[in-house]
């Protein structure tokens, strides 16, 4: 059985929560040094591994991440400059309606021959 | 006079051509631009809540960072190698210390925020897009036109342009400009869903994880705390007042040193270990709703981000938007964000 990163991630957080919570009440529960000794050196590996699965899964997408970020920043400057280009529009418009009044008037001249 | 009498019937024809040469020059789009500015404005505060989100669980993260060295000799363990690496980390390395995997996470975390803000700076410049008076520019173009053609007629010595024509032709081209207004934010809103459908799956592939390290950061905020008042620092006030307060009984200050008073020997030892590991309880327990909370925030500020790209979709289709659900999830977040500032409060 194969689990997902996910599933890995929440084992491992379960322990190092449950270690995290009630570290204090296990630790008055030891009898020795070494019980003791390995408690701790456990505590400090659960927290250790879980940091580091946390680690893997966010950087393991942080390629898309940077990409989505310079993808966003270049819609973002084409938007502004689709801000700009609404004035070149308007020359299209000036020019198209300068050719169509151009026309009216050679009509008119047409009407009056 | 025969060039008079049959002129306004001719400008009409023409006016009439130039609306339907310059409208199919444009292409019609029947998208409404008060939903797109209605679109840009959800969206810009739904891409700011979640960065702010973020922002404050890398917060969490130094707050964490911290009370692993304060807790660490009173726990009896030894002092952890958390400190913030010199220099930059390589983040693609396997074998790095948990002061250096804590330091990929911020930046993890800060890459995250930093898209998230980028998506609502593009928000706001959608939002201007779609409340831009291009009706005007037109409008003065169209106007200096006409002075022209006056021009023109002059020079061919035959009448300008007649009275109300400009008025008519500055309509057209304002309605023309409209249709281009909408073109352009039709092209945007496209622009930013193909955005929307890349960042969504992201956020849903690393809702669990981000969920994980807000339970994990708020129950050690939560351990912490304990730690610290079994250690005989800070006080339980706070909540023996809530406890108490509710049924007409008042809690004096810093009575809780007398919790036991009566009680002699083992009855009174037990007693007080009774009463630390209540308060224990309910620090954790605390702990525990903030934690739900916060995870509530980051499925919020997911859902939200989601309605988006559906808001989008329907508004480019030319059919009225439905921002009720990233409205509702805002409104969630707000809720959250105000109950755990008022708890906050409450326990200062």
């Amino acid at each position: 059985m194969s689990y997902s990163p996910d599933e890995i991630l929440k084992a491992i957080e379960t322990l190092y929560r449950n270690l995290d919570e009630n570290f204090d009440d296990i630790y008055a529960g030891c009898k020795t040094d070494d019980q003791r000794k390995t408690l701790r050196s456990t505590f400090v590996a659960s927290r250790d591994a879980y940091f580091k699965a946390v680690k893997e899964n966010l950087c393991e997408n942080n390629p898309l991440v940077d990409k989505i970020t310079s993808d966003l920043n270049n819609t973002n400057q084409n938007i502004a400059a689709d801000l700009q280009g609404i004035q070149d529009i308007v020359e299209f418009i000036k020019l198209c309606s300068a050719a169509v009044q151009l026309a009216a008037s050679l009509a008119k001249l047409a009407a009056a021959a | 006079m025969t060039i008079w009498r049959r002129r306004p019937r001719d400008d009409s024809y023409l006016i009439l051509a130039t609306t339907l040469f310059l409208a199919t020059a444009a292409g019609c789009t029947n998208i409404s631009l008060r939903d797109a500015a209605d679109l840009a404005n959800v969206g810009t505060k739904a891409a700011r809540a979640y960065a702010l989100a973020i922002l404050q669980t890398s917060g969490s993260l130094d707050q964490f960072v911290e009370a692993q060295y304060l807790t660490a000799p009173l726990q009896h363990l030894p002092e952890p190698d958390l400190a913030p690496p010199e220099g930059k980390v390589n983040c693609s390395g396997r074998d790095l210390s948990t002061g250096e995997n804590i330091e990929c996470i911020k930046e993890a975390l800060d890459a995250r925020r930093v898209m998230l803000i980028k998506l609502a700076d593009l928000y706001s410049s959608f939002g201007a897009l779609t409340s831009y008076n291009a009706q005007q520019n037109v409008n003065e173009a169209l106007t200096d036109l006409s002075g022209s053609i006056d021009q023109f007629a002059q020079a061919l010595g035959q009448p300008g342009m007649p009275a109300g024509a400009d008025v008519v032709s500055a309509d057209v081209g304002g309605v023309l400009a409209s249709q281009i207004q909408k073109r352009k934010v039709k092209r945007a809103s496209k622009a930013i869903r193909q955005r929307l459908e890349v960042i969504i799956p992201l956020i849903e592939k690393e809702r669990a994880t981000m969920e994980s390290l807000q339970r994990v950061l708020v129950q050690d905020a939560g351990v912490t705390a304990v730690v610290l008042y079994r250690n005989g620092i800070g006080a339980p006030d706070p909540i023996l007042a809530n406890n108490i307060g509710t049924f007409g009984l008042s809690y004096e200050p810093g009575s809780y040193s007398h919790a036991c008073e009566t009680l002699r020997g083992q009855g009174r030892e037990e007693c007080m270990h009774n009463f630390e590991k209540g308060i224990r309880e309910v620090v954790l327990l605390r702990a525990k709703r903030r934690a739900r909370d916060q995870v509530a925030v980051i499925d919020s500020n997911a859902a939200a981000i989601k309605a988006l790209s559906d808001a989008h979709s329907r508004m480019e289709d030319g059919q009225p938007i439905n921002l009720a659900l990233v409205t509702q999830q805002l409104m969630t977040l707000r809720t959250i964000v105000d109950d755990l500032n008022s708890s906050l409060k409450a326990n200062q």
